[in-house]
C-alpha cells in the first residue's frame, strides 16, 4: 500500500540516515573515487594530487601481488562465510535451550568477542606456536604432530580461518536474537502436527530466521572480503604472501608506501566485487528469505 | 527449539556435553589471558600455565600508571550519547525501511549496504578533513555526532530484518484504531524489537569501548584520551609489557562482560506475540 | 593539476558546509576568533609530537613547560601519541595539513620523509643563528640527519647496536665473557656451547639470536665485505646476490636451521615475547640489539653485560645507530619559532634531562663523555658508535624495494623453498627491474 502520506512518513523515518549519508559518508566516498584516477603521496598534503586517468587500474592489472591478494581473500571468504554461519547457527540453537546454566554458557561463548581484535591476535600467536603453543601440545596428547601453523605457507590461511571460529560470538548473538523472534505458538502448532525436532527446525526455525540468515550472510561477505586486523597483527601477509589479504595489501599501499591513489583504485575494485556478491544474495533472497510481516521483495 | 524441562534424554545429555567441550575451547585462551595478567615479567614466557606468584599488583599498576579514572570518564562521555544516538536513530531508520514503501526504497537500501563496502583505510583521511574543517579536531564530537545520523548501516540493517518478521496485522490494526505512525513505532515496534535492540546496544558498547583508531586520530590532548587509547601505552615501540597489557585487557573486558551478563535476560524471554498484543 | 585538487576541495567543501549547517556553525565561528586573538597578541602557537611519553610527568612534557616559561611569545603544546598509532596519526595529519610543527622521526624513515619533501632543511636557520652550534652533538649522530648534503634532523636520542650477553648462562657453561678480540666465528662457537636441548631434542636454551631484523644482518654482510645494494641504492645485481653475500647468508641462515641450530627462528622469538624476554628468562645467551633493551632487562633479575659486536675475519668492525630525530614540518606556519623549539628539544639541557633517568644516552659530546667515564655496561655500547655506517634505508628512497625482496628471499630459504643462491639471484633481478620502472 503505497500512498503519498505513507511515502512521506517513510522518508521522514529514514531521514537521519540520509542526512548522515550526505554529510559524513558520500563526500569521503566520492573523494576516494576521484582519487582512484589520481596519484597522491598522501603525506605531501591535498595540494599534490595529480590526475593520471586510468593509470592506477592499468598498473593493478599487471600487479602480481594484486592477484595473490585477490586469491587469498576469495579463498578466505568462500570458506569462512558459510563455515561461520553454520557453526553460529548450531551454537545459537544449543544456547537457545531453556535450562539452568544456560546463562553461563551464553556468557562464555560470547566472551571472546568482547576482547579487542589486537589482543585476540596476540593471544593466538602464542597458541599457534609450533613448539611451545598449547594447540600443538594438545595435539601431541593424541599423537599428532601439529604443523607450524602460522609459519607454513600451506597452513597459515587455514589457521586464521580456524581462529575466526573462536570469535563468532557476535554472529551467535544475532542468531539468538533472531531465534527469540520466532513465536512459540508456531513450535507448539508444529508439535501438535506431530513434527519431530528436525522437521520443526526445517519447517519452522529456518524459514522464521531466514531474515537473520540473510543479514548475517551479507554482513559475512562484506566483512570477509575486508578481513584485516588479525592478518595485520599476526602474519602481516606472510609467510610468502600466503595470508596477503586484499585489505592488508591496500593498507600497505596507502600507509606504508603512501600511494593513496593506487590504494583507492584497489578499494573501488573491491567495492565492485563485494557489490556483485551482495547483489547475487539479494536477488536469490526471494527464493529463500521469508518475512512473517510482509511479502515484499528485497 | 523448545525442550521439555523435566526429561533427561540422551540427546539432551549430548547437547550438554557439546556445550561443555565448546566452552572449554573458548575458555582456555581466556584463562591464559588472565593468568598472564597475574605473572611477573620474567615469568610471562615460562612454560607454566598458572603463575607461581600471583601479582595482583599488576592490576594496581595498570590503573595507576595512567589516569585511569579520567580516561574512564572520557570514555563514558563518548559512550553514553553514542549508545542513545545509535539505538534510537538506527531503530527509526530501520522502521522506515521495514514498514513503508516509497519511491527509490530498494535503491536507497542498496546504497545503505554499499556504504559498508568501501574499506575504511581510504575514507579515513577525507573524513578527517571534513571534521578538521568543521573545527572538531581534539573534541569528542567526531566520535559522537555521526551516531545520531542513522547509527550505522549494520545496525539499521539488523533491526530492519527483525522488524520485517513482526506480523503486519499488529501495526495495521493499531493504524485502523487511529494510532499515529509515531506511536506505532514507539508503542508496538520498539517493544517488540527488544532482542535486536539489545544486540545493537551490546555491539555499540563494545565498539566504543574498544575503539582505538577513532580516538587516536581525532583526539590530540592526552587529557581527552579514552581507555582503549590510554591502555595502549603498555605496548612500547620495541617491546610489549605482556603482563601489564593483559591486565589492561582484562580490565577493559570486564565491564563489557558485566553489561552482557545483565542484558542477556532479554535473550531468554523470547517474544510472545499474545503478550505483545496485551502490552 | 591545480583545477583537479580544487575540484576535490570543492567536493569536500560540500560535505563540510552541510556539516557546518548541522552544527549551527558555532564551531567554525569560534575557531576564527581564536585565530584573530592569536594574531593580535602575537603569541605563536606551536605543537610537537612523539610516540610514547604519554604519562603526565614525562620528560618531554616538562621540557615543553620549561620552554613556555622562557619564551613568553611562544606557546608550545606537547601532544604525544601511543606508539602503535604514531605512523597512522602522523600520516593522516600530514595529509590533512594538520601536522604538528615539530615531529619525531625514527632513523629508518629519515630518508623517506625527506624524499617526499615534508621535512624542512635546517641549514639556513643554523647559519643565521650564531648562538646555536651543531658541534655540541656527536658527529655521527649529526651526520645521520644529513641527507644529500643538507641537515634535516636534530638528534633526540639514539641507541647504538651492541652485543648483549647473559652472564649466568656464560658462567654455567664456564665460558669467558665476550671481549674486544672476538671474531664473529668466536661468537658462533661460543653460541654452540651455550645451546642446550632437552632429552627429546627440543632446544631449551639458545646461544645466539640470528634475527630476521635487517640491522644485524647488514652488519654481518659489511663485515664480509658486501651489502644488499650499491651505495646510492640503484643496483642490486652483484650486491644482493654476490658470491660474498650468498656465502655469508648461507652461514647466517644455518644458525637457525637444522638439528645443530644455535638460534631461535623468528617465530620462536615472537612467541616467546621477543629476544629480550627470552634473554631475561635465561633462554637466550647472546643477542645483537640496541641499547633500548636495557630498560627491559633492568626490570628483571637477569645478570647481563654488553660487548663490542665481534669483528669480521679481517678484524674490521661495523655497527648501526638507531636514532630518533626532530624534524620541522615543511608546511609549518611558524618556522622560525619551530626552530627555536627544536634547538631546545635537542639542546644540552634537554639531553641532560633525558639521560638523568638513565633511559637514554645524551647525544651531545660533553655529556656523553661523562657517561662514558662512569658507566660500565654502556662503555662498549658508546664505543660501537665509532663504527657506525648508514644502512640502505638511510641512503636511498629505493630501500623498501631492496628490503622487501631481500626479506622475501630469506623467508623462502628458511622455509626450504629455495637455496640461498637461487633466492638471492631472483631477488636481485626483481629489485633491479622494479627500480627501472
Amino acid at each position: 500500500m503505497r500512498n503519498s502520506r505513507s511515502e512521506r512518513a517513510g522518508y521522514l523515518f529514514i531521514l537521519p540516515w540520509f542526512l548522515g549519508l550526505l554529510i559524513f559518508t558520500l563526500g569521503p566516498m566520492l573523494f576516494s573515487f576521484v582519487l582512484s584516477f589520481s596519484k597522491w603521496d598522501i603525506i605531501t598534503g591535498i595540494g599534490s594530487i595529480e590526475f593520471v586517468g586510468l593509470d592506477n587500474f592499468k598498473a593493478i592489472f599487471h600487479d602480481e601481488l594484486f592477484y595473490q591478494s585477490l586469491k587469498v581473500t576469495f579463498i578466505f571468504a568462500l570458506v569462512s562465510v558459510p563455515l561461520y554461519q553454520i557453526v553460529s547457527i548450531l551454537i545459537a540453537l544449543l544456547l537457545n535451550m531453556r535450562t539452568r546454566g544456560m546463562k553461563l554458557f551464553r556468557l562464555i561463548y560470547f566472551m571472546p568477542s568482547v576482547i579487542p581484535a589486537v589482543a585476540v591476535s596476540m593471544m593466538w600467536i602464542m597458541i599457534f606456536n609450533p613448539e611451545y603453543g598449547i594447540l600443538n601440545r594438545a595435539l601431541a596428547w593424541f599423537g599428532i604432530e601439529g604443523p607450524a601453523w602460522l609459519q607454513d605457507p600451506s597452513y597459515a590461511l587455514g589457521a586464521l580461518i580456524v581462529m575466526g571460529m573462536w570469535g563468532v560470538g557476535n554472529t551467535i548473538i544475532i542468531y539468538l536474537s533472531g531465534l527469540q523472534g520466532v513465536p512459540e505458538e508456531l513450535y507448539e502448532a508444529a508439535q501438535l502436527d506431530g513434527a519431530g525436532s528436525f522437521r520443526r527446525f526445517m519447517s519452522v526455525t529456518v524459514p522464521m530466521i531466514s531474515p537473520t540468515i540473510f543479514f548475517n550472510l551479507i554482513m559475512g561477505i562484506i566483512g570477509g572480503f575486508q578481513y584485516f586486523t588479525q592478518a595485520f597483527v599476526m602474519t602481516n601477509g606472510g609467510p610468502l604472501n600466503s595470508t596477503l589479504f586484499y585489505n592488508l595489501y591496500l593498507y600497505n599501499k596507502a600507509f606504508v608506501s603512501f600511494e593513496m591513489g593506487y590504494a583507492s583504485a584497489l578499494s573501488w575494485i573491491l567495492f565492485a566485487i563485494i557489490l556483485i556478491f551482495t547483489l547475487i544474495v539479494i536477488r536469490s533472497s526471494s527464493m529463500w528469505v521469508y518475512y512473517n510481516g510482509d511479502d515484499e521483495r528485497d | 527449539m523448545i525442550m521439555n524441562h523435566h526429561k533427561w534424554s540422551l540427546g539432551r545429555l549430548l547437547t550438554f556435553l557439546l556445550l561443555i567441550v565448546g566452552a572449554a575451547i573458548v575458555l582456555v585462551p581466556l584463562l591464559w589471558t588472565v593468568s598472564t595478567s597475574l605473572k611477573s615479567p620474567a615469568e610471562v614466557f615460562q612454560d607454566s600455565f598458572f603463575p607461581k606468584e600471583w601479582h595482583w599488583d599488576n592490576y594496581k599498576n595498570a590503573v595507576t600508571a595512567i589516569p585511569f579514572f579520567l580516561f574512564l570518564k572520557n570514555t563514558l562521555i563518548i559512550l553514553i550519547p553514542v549508545m542513545i544516538g545509535t539505538v534510537f536513530s538506527s531503530a527509526l531508520c530501520a522502521y522506515g525501511f521495514a514498514r513503508f514503501s516509497f519511491k527509490g526504497k530498494r535503491f536507497l537500501f542498496l546504497v545503505l549496504l554499499a556504504t559498508m563496502m568501501l574499506p575504511g583505510q581510504v575514507t579515513m583521511i577525507p573524513m578527517f578533513i571534513i571534521f578538521k574543517e568543521a573545527g572538531w579536531i581534539d573534541t569528542f564530537l567526531p566520535l559522537i555526532i555521526p551516531s545520531f545520523f542513522g547509527g550505522g548501516a549494520f545496525n539499521i540493517f539488523l533491526i530492519r530484518q527483525f522488524m520485517r518478521g513482526i506480523p503486519k496485522d499488529l501495526d495495521e490494526a493499531a493504524f485502523m484504531d487511529g494510532a499515529s505512525r509515531w506511536s506505532i513505532f514507539t508503542r508496538i515496534m520498539l517493544p517488540l524489537s527488544k532482542p535486536p535492540l539489545i544486540a545493537v546496544s551490546i555491539f555499540t558498547f563494545m565498539g566504543v569501548w574498544n575503539d582505538f583508531q577513532g580516538p587516536l586520530i581525532y583526539l590530540n590532548s592526552t587529557t581527552k584520551y579514552t581507555l582503549a587509547l590510554g591502555l595502549s601505552m603498555f605496548k612500547g615501540m620495541y617491546n610489549v609489557e605482556w603482563n601489564m597489557l593483559m591486565a589492561a585487557t582484562v580490565l577493559i573486558m570486564l565491564p563489557a562482560i558485566i553489561v552482557f551478563f545483565f542484558l542477556q535476560k532479554y535473550f531468554i524471554e523470547g517474544i510472545s506475540l499474545s503478550s505483545a498484543m496485551k502490552g | 593539476m591545480k583545477k583537479w585538487s580544487a575540484g576535490l576541495a570543492l567536493m569536500l567543501m560540500f560535505s563540510m558546509v552541510l556539516s557546518a549547517c548541522s552544527s549551527g556553525s558555532k564551531d567554525a565561528g569560534s575557531s576564527k576568533e581564536d585565530n584573530g586573538a592569536a594574531a593580535s597578541d602575537k603569541v605563536v602557537e606551536l605543537k610537537f609530537t612523539t610516540w610514547g611519553e604519554l604519562s603526565a610527568d614525562s620528560v618531554e612534557k616538562k621540557l615543553a613547560d620549561q620552554f613556555n616559561e622562557s619564551h613568553p611569545n611562544i606557546k608550545v603544546t606537547f601532544e604525544p601519541v601511543p606508539g602503535d598509532g604514531y605512523a597512522t596519526k602522523l600520516t593522516t595529519s600530514l595529509a590533512a595539513g594538520q601536522a604538528p610543527d615539530v615531529f619525531l622521526i625514527g632513523e629508518g624513515d629519515y630518508f623517506k620523509y625527506v624524499d617526499k619533501g615534508v621535512v624542512e632543511p635546517l641549514d639556513d636557520y643554523i647559519k643565521s643563528d650564531s648562538s646555536f652550534k651543531t658541534d655540541i652533538f656527536q658527529p655521527d649522530l649529526l651526520n645521520m640527519g644529513k641527507i644529500n648534503d643538507k641537515l634535516y634532523y636534530l638528534p633526540k636520542d639514539f641507541n647504538p647496536l651492541a652485543l648483549w650477553y647473559n652472564k649466568r648462562m656464560f658462567d654455567e657453561a664456564k665460558i669467558p665473557y665476550p671481549d674486544e678480540k672476538w671474531t664473529w666465528d668466536d661468537m658462533i662457537s661460543a653460541a654452540k656451547k651455550l645451546t642446550k636441548k632437552d632429552d627429546k631434542g627440543k632446544v631449551t636454551e639458545f646461544g645466539f639470536n640470528a634475527t630476521k631484523w635487517e640491522y644485524p644482518i647488514y652488519i654481518y654482510l659489511w663485515l664480509n665485505g658486501t651489502d644488499i645494494g650499491n651505495e646510492d641504492g640503484t643496483k642490486a645485481e652483484g650486491y644482493m646476490n654476490s658470491d660474498k653475500t650468498v656465502a655469508a647468508m648461507e652461514k647466517y641462515v644455518a644458525l637457525t636451521k637444522g638439528d645443530d641450530r644455535v638460534s631461535p627462528t623468528p617465530q620462536d622469538t615472537e612467541t616467546l615475547g621477543g629476544d629480550s624476554s627470552m634473554f631475561m628468562t635465561d633462554k637466550l645467551a647472546m643477542m645483537i640489539t640496541g641499547r633500548w633493551v636495557k630498560s627491559d632487562l633492568d626490570k628483571s633479575d637477569v645478570q647481563y653485560g654488553s660487548a663490542l659486536i665481534p669483528t669480521g675475519e679481517g678484524g674490521d668492525r661495523a655497527s648501526i645507530i638507531a636514532a630518533a630525530g626532530w624534524a620541522m614540518n615543511a608546511n609549518s606556519q611558524h618556522k622560525k619559532e619551530a626552530f627555536e623549539l627544536m634547538k631546545w628539544l635537542s639542546g644540552t639541557e634537554a639531553q641532560k634531562a633525558r639521560s638523568e633517568k638513565g633511559q637514554v644516552l645524551p647525544a651531545t659530546v660533553a655529556e656523553l663523555d661523562q657517561v662514558k667515564s662512569t658507566e660500565v655496561v654502556d662503555k662498549p655500547v658508546i664505543e660501537m658508535m665509532d663504527y657506525a655506517k648508514k644502512p640502505i634505508s638511510m641512503r636511498s628512497a629505493n630501500a623498501p624495494i631492496f628490503t622487501e625482496e631481500f626479506n622475501k628471499a630469506i623467508e623462502k630459504v628458511l622455509l626450504d623453498k629455495s637455496t640461498v643462491k637461487e633466492a638471492l639471484d631472483e631477488a636481485a633481478k626483481t629489485v633491479d627491474s622494479k627500480i627501472q620502472k
